[in-house]
């Protein structure tokens, strides 16, 4: 029997235990009601008769004893009356007795362990007794108390036995009608009751007859129910017929209507192909009524775009897999020719056998047209529309492919475009974001059709070069490139000229894979950055190191000062007339304990990038003037002691403030300090940059520009800014005797320098041959290897006082007296 | 008509028989001061139940041999009884109780001898016994005068 859930068993044994229980109590309410009001009617009855029987017992009694009572009270005689009433006392009904004749008692006795309340006196039997010689005389009475106690034991005796057989009566008849109930008609039940819950009709199920009551009324009742279960089963099944029908009906409306207003276009055709039917949303789209399309094949609307292996194809699948997806070129009534999504299935019949196709398509060339613009958008840039990381990668994977299988090799070419930040800050993004525009069409017109130029953000692009198999190409196109970015670019009526510096890298000799290349491509960038821009350098191993770890770096960068890991060096700057010390330029050096010595080039960057710059550069003056006071406090000099300061300090950070703090911290003398600016940094933000030099210049400090001669030099820039000295770039004094153009150079900012009464000092001074040169030209001062390298702050007194009086000097003056420059 | 004159014969017979039936009386000593008793005071004498006379002079009953016809006789026409219900209602009174039966005189003469020399004495005889002047009858037995 399948189990039922919990709660209709539950309700079945409360339904089963209510009947019997209701059974129970029904018949045995009513036994015990009968039998106590049996009892108590026995009882009264039983009380009654035996009061009834006592007192006629009595009565005999004292029939039984008349004649002797008679003759002791005709006789008078005491003894025999006390004799008499000592029989009557036999009797333990009898609790006393009296005999008396006449006013005298003749006889008094009473039961020894008799009580005998006054009550029961009153309720005393007499009886006159008559003469034994005449009945008519009365010669005495008799009275006798019953012993009402021991007759109501007696009767309580009889009542209880009597109560008893009633009660025990009444259970035998109780529990034979309860058994008789359960049996015959409640376990019958239950079972009927469990197959019903077992029982599912719609299944055909039947109630089985119940044993032994085939033929009562059980039996009859199980009849009927089958009866009902046939009737109900039939009705269902009609209603579930009813209910196909309905369906099938609604379903053949739907598919009607599906394939009416379908927006797809529908064709369907028979086995042989021809069409059968087409709906309306065909007509719309082809052009072509129905009535145009039947018995027709559906080739009429072909576009002839498709050849034979593609129908091959095309049928291969459809009658392999039962179905085809694609796209396929149509005909339209017009003669226009559009691509649709096609979707050709089989229905085949019962049998298996083909017995139509049915074509599902749509339009979509708005979906091309979609898809095609977000593939585009998806691998270009959108403002110069080359392509972007992802293409230039998928383009990468095909020429490193393409150069694996031919034995050739890839190029990469990262280019950075110099000082574009300044264009993009002077002009706007939008002359900024023109420029690059620019820049990428020069660039496509410098490589091949099948080259790559990528933007990778920025100002920074990426050419790749497939199938190089000469690294000779590689250098004259990056030539090419160059030489085509350095051309001015004609934005918003302004002729900008920038360049750029360019990275390289081969596949397979500087990486296998393209971020390794890419990244020491950018390395190899930056090297030609710091070779002084607007050039190209080859990837070399000892780039990729300086590369490595950038921001590992600039994490470091951010504790150095707190670990006190910068130190300053001192170079020195000599008057090249007199020989003698007049300068000492502060140079940072960094050592991490771990990492050892990390260059300036290295990190200076770094610091600008992440704005550390500032810190440092205010630790940097603080420890000169620190140093340079020292020195004068113990005697040496005076002398001009240089610091760079960065363009970023000049502009973002207080600088005048800075200075002021610092000089009066130390307590060294202002116009000993010397701080040095490159060209960019104050052009960046002219009046501001005139302004704050104004400012510095009345705190009494020397103001310099560094690297002069590489940047924007405007002469009248040059005046407003009123500096004290002109530096000349290193790459000029190391091209002295190499390059003409140099020295000429030199010239001109010497000559620049007399005309504006500006001091101007060379630097990276390392032949006497240059130095030489340098007094010739009537330059004032000079540093570098020739003299010395930069020296340690612990090393300076030494090399001071040995080279003052090597050139007949002294070494420095007790109280040093400044000298207002000139 | 012989029948209705045999009938009437025989009760004429019985009629003459009556007479010839022996005639009990009571009798006391004539010194005991009672002139006459009732049935009642003679039953109460002789059947125990109280043995004085009404001026207080006890009462001494006499009771002939159980062999005499006239016991038999003075006990049916006094209380009905036989002389077995007699012995049985004294029996129980001997046995149980202290009242005692009359004495027996020895004969009807020892009766009237007994009585006519104790004045307590009371006995009962046949009327034709009574032949001496110091007894008195003092009730007849079967006489109307009860």
């Amino acid at each position: 029997m399948p189990r039922r859930p919990l709660r209709t068993r539950l309700n079945m044994r409360s339904l089963r235990n209510s009947l019997r229980l209701r059974t129970l109590l029904i018949v045995g309410g009513t036994a015990v009601l009968t039998a106590a009001l049996f009892i108590m009617i026995t009882l009264s009855i039983t009380q009654r008769q035996m009061e009834q029987q006592a007192r006629a017992s009595l009565d005999e009694l004292i029939d039984a004893m008349s004649s002797m009572a008679s003759i002791a009270c005709f006789a008078q005689d005491v003894t025999l009356a006390n004799e008499t009433a000592q029989s009557f006392l036999k009797s333990s009904a009898v609790a006393r007795v009296s005999i008396s004749a006449g006013n005298s008692v003749l006889a008094l006795a009473t039961r020894p362990d008799a009580q005998i309340s006054a009550a029961d006196i009153q309720r005393s039997i007499t009886r006159q007794v008559s003469s034994p010689f005449n009945e008519g005389e009365e010669v005495g009475q008799v009275r006798l108390t019953p012993n009402w106690p021991e007759i109501n034991r007696r009767i309580e005796r009889m009542v209880r036995y009597g109560a008893g057989m009633m009660v025990a009566l009444a259970c035998c008849l109780v529990g034979a009608v309860a058994l008789s109930i359960g049996v015959l008609v409640i376990q019958p039940v239950k079972n009927i009751s469990d197959q019903l819950h077992a029982l599912d009709a719609a299944e055909g199920g039947m109630l089985g007859q119940p044993l032994h009551h085939e033929d009562n009324e059980l039996g009859r009742l199980v009849l009927d129910i089958n009866a009902l279960l046939g009737r109900f089963r039939s009705a269902l099944q009609l209603k579930h017929e009813m209910h196909l029908a309905q369906v099938l009906h609604e379903r053949t409306r739907l598919s009607a209507a599906v394939f009416e207003h379908s927006q797809e276009g529908i064709i369907i055709t028979d086995a042989d192909n021809r069409i059968v039917t087409v709906n309306e949303a065909f007509s719309q789209i082809t052009g072509y009524s129905t009535d145009e399309a039947v018995g027709q094949s559906p080739n009429f609307i072909a576009s002839g775009r498709h050849d034979k292996d593609f129908y091959a194809q095309m049928w291969a699948s459809i009658l392999g897999t039962g179905h085809w997806k694609g796209e396929l070129w149509n005909r339209d009534k017009q003669g226009e020719i559009r691509p649709y999504w096609y979707s050709i299935s089989v229905v085949r019949d019962n049998g298996g056998a083909i017995a139509n196709y049915v074509a599902i398509f749509s339009d979509i060339t708005e979906h091309r047209l979609a898809l095609q613009r977000i593939e585009f958008l998806a691998h270009h840039d959108t403002l110069t529309n080359l392509p972007n990381r992802v293409l230039t990668l998928d383009r990468f994977q095909h020429a490193s492919a393409t150069a694996r299988r031919d034995g050739t090799g890839v190029a990469l070419l990262y280019i950075d475009l110099d000082n574009f930040k300044y264009v993009n800050d002077s002009f706007g993004h939008k002359a900024g974001d023109q420029l690059l525009k620019i820049a990428a069409e020069r660039l496509k017109q410098q490589v091949r059709e099948t080259d790559t130029v990528s933007r990778q953000g920025g100002d920074e692009f990426l050419v790749i070069l497939p199938n190089v198999a000469d690294e000779a190409v590689v250098l004259r196109i990056a030539a090419g490139i160059l030489e085509a970015l350095a051309r001015s670019f004609e934005i918003e009526g302004h002729a900008l000229g920038i360049s750029a510096s360019i990275g390289i890298t081969l596949f397979p000799q500087h990486g296998k894979d393209f971020d390794t290349l890419l990244k020491n491509a950018d390395a190899a960038m930056y090297a030609a950055k710091a070779a002084g821009k607007n050039t190209c350098r080859q990837f070399t191993e000892d780039m990729n190191v300086d590369a490595l770890d950038k921001l590992k770096l600039k994490a470091l960068l951010g504790t150095a000062i707190e670990n006190d890991e910068f130190r300053l060096v001192f170079q020195p700057q000599i008057n090249i007339e007199t020989k003698a010390i007049v300068g000492a330029e502060a140079l940072i050096r960094w050592r991490h304990p771990e990492q050892g010595e990390i260059s300036p080039a290295r990190f200076i960057p770094l610091a600008e990038e992440s704005g550390l710059i500032v810190p440092i550069g205010r630790w940097v003056i603080e420890e000169a003037c620190r140093q340079g006071k020292q020195w004068f406090d113990a005697g040496l000099g005076p002398f001009v002691v240089a610091v760079n300061v960065s363009a970023q300090q000049f502009n973002n950070g207080d600088i005048l403030g800075l200075v002021e703090e610092i000089l009066y911290g130390t307590g060294f003398p202002a116009h000993y300090l010397e701080l040095e600016f490159t060209e960019s940094g104050l052009l960046n933000d002219i009046c501001h940059s005139i302004s704050t030099i104004e400012q510095l210049k009345s705190l009494g400090v020397k103001l310099a520009i560094d690297d002069f001669g590489t940047g924007y030099s405007s002469l009248s820039y040059l005046k407003q800014f009123k500096v004290e000295k002109l530096k000349i770039d290193q790459s000029f004094v190391r091209d002295i005797g190499v390059n003409a153009e140099s020295l000429e150079i030199i010239r001109a900012i010497i000559q620049l320098g007399k005309t504006l009464r500006l001091e101007v000092i060379a630097e990276g001074v390392e032949t006497e041959n240059q130095l030489q040169t340098l007094r010739a030209l009537d330059c004032n001062e000079a540093q570098g290897y020739l003299i010395s390298k930069p020296l340690p702050a612990a090393d300076w007194m030494a090399f001071y006082q040995s080279w003052m009086a090597r050139h007949g000097m002294p070494s420095g003056s007790v109280a040093p007296s400044p000298q207002q420059p000139v | 008509m012989y029948s209705l004159l045999r009938a009437a014969l025989l009760i004429a017979l019985l009629c003459l028989a009556l007479p010839a039936r022996a005639q009990l009386v009571v009798i006391v000593n004539a010194a005991a001061g009672v002139e006459q008793l009732s049935k009642a005071q003679v039953i109460n004498i002789f059947l125990g139940r109280n043995r004085e006379y009404s001026n207080g002079q006890s009462a001494v009953p006499l009771d002939l041999p159980a062999s005499s016809p006239d016991k038999a006789l003075f006990y049916r026409n006094l209380v009905n009884k036989d002389l077995e219900q007699m012995d049985a209602y004294w029996a129980r009174l001997v046995f149980a109780g202290n009242t005692s039966p009359p004495r027996l005189a020895l004969s009807a003469l020892d009766a009237v001898q007994q009585v006519s020399t104790n004045p307590g004495a009371i006995a009962y005889v046949e009327r034709k016994d009574v032949n001496s002047s110091r007894v008195r009858i003092v009730f007849s037995v079967g006489g109307v005068n009860n």
